[in-house]
């Protein structure tokens, strides 16, 4: 430990009281609703911010630490062991989906596990974040071309599924977190 | 119409804040985290972490944000908080002093006395000090979950879970129990105003372990150290153990981590169990480039390592891990694994088989 653990304890404690359930929420929508998963993930992510506390605090600021491990843990082939256990949803859910309802929810959910990781983290990123083009091209590791193209098959394949007329926010709208 | 915000917004669940359990939760495994990394990251901390392990007790500086200044004075043999006229030994931080020697089984250490079984390292200041401030803030220990403090030592704080510590500008000791089966942290802040800090040494509590609990437990805690090894627990059975939890646990963190070192990247590192004649055998699979039979015993001695392009490390975590189980009854060897690789046993009394 080092000599201002007890600092950092403090302020990685009150982070994780304000900001655990967005980055659950997050991460939820990542792994597709797989709740058990996104715990998993949320609890790495936080771990691994502890331990580089100080650094992220003087450069890109611990959300954005552990939204970024958070998107590298889903769509980096290489660190998702957990995705054995992920459930492939390729069929595609027949209940038209609004919005405030359970079975809305898990429509929803399953729409999104037929997306690929990539596709899904662009879509998410982009219209539920409020990302734009650019921060979701550095964060996901791609061209901007590449994310314009992985959220407008995202997009196409969500209405597809949800047999409904979905619209994207607003890219000037206030994000969701 | 729908707006896809809205969708993806009831799909990402309720918002409820955590309960105070689960930050804590989140509190201790980053610490844990971060004393791995440090001691990963130390060489001279791998180096004396070894030599604690396969020594006894060794007292060492740790390295902080701010490099301790503190003067410790330590008394000659004698119960613990013993006031003795105190001869100054600086503690040197890590990065800027020499490595302390590692102390030779069975010799107590300078600053240690031994009372029964109970070893106790007396902390008191040095030089003046004149302000109550001085005085305050908090020693912390690591103990492992067994372990109290021992009568007297007031100034230990056990009273959260291990892996508490919360103490500013502190110099940190290692200290290591002689069987190399207890793993404590005490940190003390730069101006010391306790008389004592009495750690306990306690005998083995062999009970019956549910090797499933206790094998997921260790993979988590592990979690911050696989990068881009995967784990998978094989067995579906469930098994209990006798063995003592915390020795079992370093046990298989050991094994992990020696896993870890030396099987490439992208390989799987497989934990499983089954009962053989009225013994658990508890493995530890990697799909390394495997250990030939004439090292197979070898590598169980302190510093022995292996001249491959991967070796890192002290050489002292088998060593260890062996100590360890034997402390306990249970026997360690090395096999092949199947179809590659090295598979680590640890054959144990079984309790209960379900």
């Amino acid at each position: 430990m080092d000599g201002s653990s007890g600092a950092r304890d403090e302020e990685f404690r009150a982070f994780v009281v304000a900001r655990r359930p967005a980055l659950l929420r997050l991460a939820t929508l990542l792994s597709a609703g797989d709740e058990h998963l996104a715990e998993d993930l949320v609890q790495t992510a936080l771990t691994r911010l502890y331990v580089a506390w100080r650094r992220v605090e003087r450069e890109q600021g611990p959300e954005a630490y552990a939204r970024r491990i958070l998107v590298n843990a889903v769509v980096d082939e290489r660190r998702r062991a957990w995705r054995r256990s992920e459930t492939s949803r390729a069929d595609l859910p027949e209940v038209a989906a609004a919005t405030g309802t359970v079975e809305d929810r898990d429509a929803v959910r399953s729409a999104l596990a037929a997306l690929g990781p990539r596709m899904r983290a662009a879509v998410v990123l982009r219209h539920w974040l409020g990302y734009d083009v650019a921060e979701c091209a550095a964060l996901l590791g791609c061209s901007e071309g590449t994310v314009k193209s992985q959220t407008a098959r995202g997009l196409d394949r969500l209405r597809a599924l949800l047999s409904d007329e979905l619209t994207p926010a607003p890219a000037t709208s206030s994000p969701r977190r | 119409m729908t707006d896809l915000r809205d969708v993806l917004d009831s799909a990402a669940g309720d918002t409820a804040s955590p309960t105070p359990d689960v930050v804590a939760d989140d509190v201790r495994r980053g610490r844990r985290a971060l004393l791995r990394q440090r001691y990963a990251r130390t060489g001279a901390g791998l180096l004396l972490t070894g030599a604690a392990v396969a020594a006894g007790l060794v007292v060492i500086p740790q390295l902080g944000d701010q490099p301790a200044q503190t003067q410790v004075a330590i008394p000659g043999a004698g119960g613990s908080g013993a006031s003795a006229q105190p001869a100054a030994v600086a503690l040197v931080p890590f990065d800027q002093g020499p490595t302390p020697k590692p102390i030779s089984p069975g010799l107590v250490p300078e600053g240690w006395s031994v009372s029964g079984n109970e070893y106790a390292l007396v902390i008191a200041p040095a030089g003046n000090t004149t302000s109550p401030d001085d005085f305050q803030g908090k020693l912390v220990v690591m103990l492992s979950p067994d372990q109290t403090a021992a009568p007297g030592a007031t100034s230990i704080d056990v009273a959260g879970a291990p892996g508490t510590v919360s103490v500013e500008h502190g110099t940190q000791i290692l200290v290591y129990t002689p069987d190399g089966s207890r793993q404590v942290v005490v940190q003390a802040p730069a101006a010391l105003g306790w008389d004592g800090a009495t750690l306990a040494r306690f005998a083995a509590a062999v009970t019956p372990v549910d090797l499933r609990s206790l094998v997921e437990e260790v993979v988590m805690s592990l979690r911050p150290l696989l990068g881009r090894h995967e784990v998978v627990i094989a067995p579906a059975i469930r098994l209990h153990a006798l063995a003592d939890p915390p020795r079992l646990r370093q046990i298989v963190e050991h094994l992990v981590e020696n896993a870890i070192k030396y099987a490439p990247p992208d390989t799987t590192i497989t934990i499983d169990w089954e009962l053989v004649e009225g013994v658990v055998r508890l493995g530890v699979s990697d799909e390394g480039p495997g250990i030939p039979e004439e090292w197979r015993e070898r590598i169980f001695e302190p510093y022995a390592r292996r001249d491959t392009h991967t070796a890192r490390g002290s050489g002292i975590g088998l060593y260890a891990a062996k100590r360890l189980g034997e402390s306990m009854g249970a026997r360690l060897w090395c096999e092949p694994a199947r179809p590659t690789g090295a598979r680590f046993v640890v054959a144990l009394p079984a309790a209960v088989a379900v």
